[in-house]
C-alpha cells in the first residue's frame, strides 16, 4: 500500500512541477509568477491562510510552501482561478483556515468607543481613522472587513455588519432550469 | 436597423386621445434609493413641510406641498419586488409651489446645470441617468449632435405621441430652447412613420415653420429603434465602444419628454410628473394619463378605469396583477401603492402573459435574425448558463439592450433575455469585486510600505542616538584626558 501511495506523492509532486515548470517558461521571472497569483487572491488581508497578507501567501505559493485551498474570503473561485493559473487540482477550501463569509464590514459602536488608538495599527489597509480620546469611525468603502481590528478593541465595540444593503446586493436571478 | 420586430396594436383597438390629469392625492410616496439602486442622503427631518419642487435627494422631488413623514420600508416598482426606504408626503391639498423664477437668457451653463439637477430632470427612459450630467459631458466636445428622440416603439405606449400632438407648439419651443443652448451642428428629431398626427402637428407649427432648425428623420416602426445606442449608431454612424455613451462622444440623444422637463426646468418648473399609457394587456384599449412621481399605483389604475370603460372591466377581470413598462420590456407586480416613478411609462392591466416551459435550444438562429444589435442570442444563451464571463464578452454581451425581441420569436421558449440580465449583473458584479480588491490591495501597499519607513527611520534615528551618545562619551573623555594631562603638566611648570 506504501509504495502506492508514494507513487501517487510523486506522481501529484510531478503535475505540480510540471504546472510550474511550464509558467516558469512562459513567464520569465518569479516576480511575475507572484503577480499573477496575487491577482487571484481577493486582498482582504486576513491572515487567515497563515500569512501574514495576500501577497506573502502568494509568495509562499509560488515558492510550493502552500496549497490553493488556504484562502477562506476567496472560497472556490480563487481557488478555481489558482487551479486554472497554475495547471494544478482544484482542492475544497481546506475548513482548518476558516469557511468562506458574505462580505462583511466593521463598524465601530461610536457611542462606546473610548478612542485608545489600539484598532488602528492591526488595520492592513488604514480603514480606520479616529485620534487619541476621540471617537474613531470606519470608512466601510475602505474596509475589507479582515476583522483585524476586532481583538485588540478592549472595550469590544467594533462588531462586522453585512457590507451593503440587500437593496444594493441584488442582482437579477438566473430564469429556472426547467430544460 | 437590421433586425427588430414590427408590432402592432390590434386592428380594431381603440386610444383615448386626451391626456386625463390625476387629482391630487393625499398621500406620495418617495422612495430614498435610486433607480441604479443607491442609497440617497438628505437634510430633511421627519415632520418638515416642503414645497412642490423642493428637491428633498438627489433626483427626489416634492410633488406637490406637504408634510414629509418618516422613512418606512415601502413597496418599489422594481424588478427585484424588494421594499425600500421611502419617505411618505402627506399633501396639504394646497400645492404650493417653491418660488423658482425663471432663468435669464444669459445665465451661465453651470447655473443651467445646477437648475436641471434642482429640478429634478433625469431621462425618462427608465434607468434615470441625469440631464444635466448628460448635457455636460456633450458639452465638452465642440463638434455636437442633437438627437430629440420621439420614438417609442413598443405598442401599448402612447405617451410621447400624446404629448406630441397635444402640446406641439410647447414641443416645438423647448427643441428651439435646447438647440440654442447646445448649438449643435444638427439636430436630428427621429419619430416612427406610425406618429402621423404627431408628425403633423409639429410640422404644422408657426415657430417650426419660421426657423426649422429641426431635421426630421422618420423612421419605420419597428421596435426597439428608440433603444439609445442603436438610434445613435443609425442616425450619425457612431460606433459606441462598450461602456461608452454616446454623451462622451459629443451626441446628445434625449427623449422628446425629457425636452419639456428641461424647458419647463430653465423656466421655473420642477421635474414633477410624467405621461403615462394605461392599457389592457391585450393593447385594446389604452388611454394615456399625466401622473406625480409618487403617485401609488393603485390610485393611478383606479383613476383610469373611471375614465375608460375597457379599463375599467380589465381591472374588474385583473384586480391584482398589473405590468410595469411596455409588452416587451416590462415586468409584473402586484396592484399596491407602490409608486409610479420617472422610468414608468406604461402600465398594463392584467398579469404578463404566462411563458411557455422552454425546451432545449434547436439553434434555429432565429433568434440571431431578429437581434437589432446583431448578436447571436443563442451563444450568449450558453455562456451565461455556464456564467462563462470570457465568452460572454467574446459574443458582446454589452451591446445586449435587453430588447426581448429574441424572447418573442424562440420557438423553445427560452427566456433568453432574463439569462442575459442575470448575466449582465455577474459580469458587474465580477467587476465591482475586481475593483474593490484592486482598491484594498493598494491601501495594504501603502500601509506596508509605511509600516517599513516608519521602521526604517526608526532605525536610522536610534543609531543616530547611539553614534552620538558615543561621540558624547568620546569627548568627554577627551576633555577628562586634556584636563588631566594639564593637572600633570601643572606642577612640573
Ligand atoms: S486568507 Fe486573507 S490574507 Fe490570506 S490570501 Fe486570503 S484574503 Fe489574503
Ligand atoms: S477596519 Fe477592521 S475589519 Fe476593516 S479592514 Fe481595517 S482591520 Fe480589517
Ligand atoms: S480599539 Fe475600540 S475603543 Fe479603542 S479606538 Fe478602536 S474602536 Fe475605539
Ligand atoms: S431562437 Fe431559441 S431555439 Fe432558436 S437558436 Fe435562438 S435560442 Fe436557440
Ligand atoms: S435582448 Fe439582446 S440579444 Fe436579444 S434581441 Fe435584444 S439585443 Fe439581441
Amino acid at each position: 500500500m506504501t509504495w502506492l501511495a508514494l507513487t501517487s506523492l510523486l506522481l501529484l509532486c510531478l503535475a505540480i512541477g510540471y504546472g510550474f515548470a511550464r509558467l516558469g517558461n512562459s513567464q520569465s521571472s518569479e516576480e511575475t509568477l507572484i503577480e499573477r497569483i496575487n491577482d487571484c487572491l481577493p486582498q482582504t488581508q486576513c491572515a487567515q491562510c497563515h500569512f501574514p497578507g495576500c501577497r506573502p501567501y502568494a509568495e509562499a505559493i509560488a515558492d510550493g510552501r502552500a496549497g490553493i485551498n488556504q484562502c477562506p474570503p476567496g472560497g472556490d473561485a480563487t481557488i478555481h482561478a489558482l487551479s486554472e493559473l497554475l495547471g494544478v487540482e482544484a482542492l475544497p477550501l481546506d475548513k482548518q483556515f476558516g469557511v468562506s463569509k458574505p462580505p462583511l464590514v466593521a463598524l465601530i459602536d461610536e457611542a462606546v468607543c473610548i478612542g485608545c488608538t489600539l484598532c488602528i495599527p492591526p488595520c492592513p489597509v488604514d480603514a480606520i481613522v479616529g485620534s487619541g480620546k476621540l471617537m474613531h469611525t470606519v470608512i466601510a468603502e475602505d474596509c475589507t472587513g479582515c476583522e483585524l481590528c476586532i481583538a485588540p478593541c478592549p472595550v469590544d465595540c467594533i462588531s462586522l455588519v453585512p457590507a451593503t444593503a440587500e437593496i444594493t446586493q441584488w442582482r437579477p436571478a438566473a430564469p429556472e432550469q426547467r430544460s | 436597423m437590421k433586425g427588430g420586430l414590427a408590432l402592432s396594436r390590434p386592428a380594431n383597438s381603440t386610444i383615448d386621445d386626451q391626456i386625463h390629469t390625476l387629482p391630487l392625492q393625499a398621500t406620495y410616496y418617495l422612495p430614498a434609493v435610486s433607480y441604479s439602486r443607491a442609497v440617497l442622503h438628505s437634510q430633511y427631518e421627519p415632520g418638515q413641510s416642503v414645497l412642490r419642487g423642493e428637491s428633498i435627494a438627489q433626483g427626489v422631488i416634492a410633488p406637490t406641498s406637504g408634510t414629509l413623514r418618516a422613512q418606512v420600508n415601502h413597496a418599489w416598482p422594481h424588478p427585484s419586488h424588494l421594499e425600500v426606504p421611502t419617505w411618505e408626503l402627506e399633501a396639504d391639498g394646497l400645492d404650493t409651489a417653491l418660488p423658482l423664477a425663471p432663468l435669464a437668457q444669459n445665465v451661465t451653463t453651470q447655473d443651467k446645470l445646477s437648475r436641471l439637477t434642482m429640478a429634478g430632470v433625469q431621462g425618462l427612459g427608465g434607468a434615470g441617468f441625469s440631464t444635466a450630467k448628460k448635457i455636460e459631458r456633450v458639452l465638452q466636445h465642440t463638434e455636437r449632435t442633437l438627437i430629440i428622440n420621439a420614438v417609442e416603439c413598443e405598442p401599448g405606449v402612447e405617451c410621447d405621441r400624446m404629448l406630441m400632438q397635444s402640446h406641439a407648439s410647447s414641443v416645438i419651443e423647448a427643441c428651439h430652447a435646447l438647440v440654442e443652448w447646445i448649438q449643435p451642428t444638427q439636430t436630428l428629431f427621429a419619430i416612427e412613420d406610425d406618429k402621423q398626427s404627431a408628425i403633423d402637428a409639429l410640422t404644422s407649427d408657426k415657430t417650426h415653420q419660421q426657423n426649422p432648425v429641426l431635421t426630421w428623420v422618420t423612421l419605420p416602426a419597428v421596435y426597439p429603434s428608440g433603444a439609445e445606442s442603436l438610434l445613435v449608431q443609425r442616425l450619425t454612424g457612431l460606433h459606441l465602444a462598450p461602456n461608452q455613451r454616446a454623451a462622451d462622444a459629443g451626441v446628445l440623444c434625449v427623449n422628446v419628454g425629457t425636452v419639456m422637463a428641461i424647458y419647463n426646468a430653465l423656466n421655473g418648473n420642477a421635474a414633477i410628473d410624467r405621461l403615462i399609457s394605461v392599457s389592457t394587456q391585450d393593447l385594446m384599449h389604452t388611454t394615456t394619463l399625466s401622473v406625480r412621481f409618487g403617485t401609488p399605483l393603485n390610485a393611478v389604475l383606479k383613476f383610469a378605469a373611471s375614465q375608460h370603460t375597457g379599463l375599467a372591466e380589465a381591472l374588474r377581470l385583473n384586480p391584482t396583477a398589473v405590468q410595469v413598462g411596455g409588452p416587451l420590456s416590462g415586468f409584473s407586480r402586484p396592484i399596491d401603492n407602490a409608486p409610479i416613478l420617472a422610468g414608468c411609462n406604461a402600465l398594463l392591466i392584467g398579469p404578463s402573459h404566462q411563458s411557455q416551459p422552454p425546451s432545449a435550444c434547436i439553434r434555429c438562429a432565429e433568434c440571431a435574425t431578429v437581434c437589432p444589435a446583431n448578436l447571436l442570442p443563442q451563444e450568449l444563451y450558453t455562456a451565461a448558463r455556464s456564467d462563462d464571463h470570457d465568452v460572454l464578452k467574446h459574443y458582446r454581451l454589452d451591446a445586449c439592450v435587453l430588447c426581448g425581441c429574441c424572447d418573442v420569436v424562440c420557438p423553445a421558449h427560452i427566456p433568453l433575455t432574463q439569462w442575459f440580465r442575470f448575466a449582465k449583473g455577474s459580469v458587474a458584479e465580477q467587476a465591482q469585486n475586481e475593483a474593490d480588491a484592486a482598491l484594498a490591495r493598494t491601501r495594504s501597499e501603502q500601509h506596508a510600505a509605511r509600516v517599513e519607513q516608519r521602521a526604517l527611520e526608526k532605525a536610522v534615528a536610534d543609531e543616530q542616538r547611539r553614534s552620538a551618545a558615543a561621540a558624547a562619551k568620546h569627548a568627554k573623555a577627551d576633555i577628562q584626558a586634556a584636563l588631566a594631562r594639564v593637572k600633570r603638566k601643572k606642577p612640573s611648570a
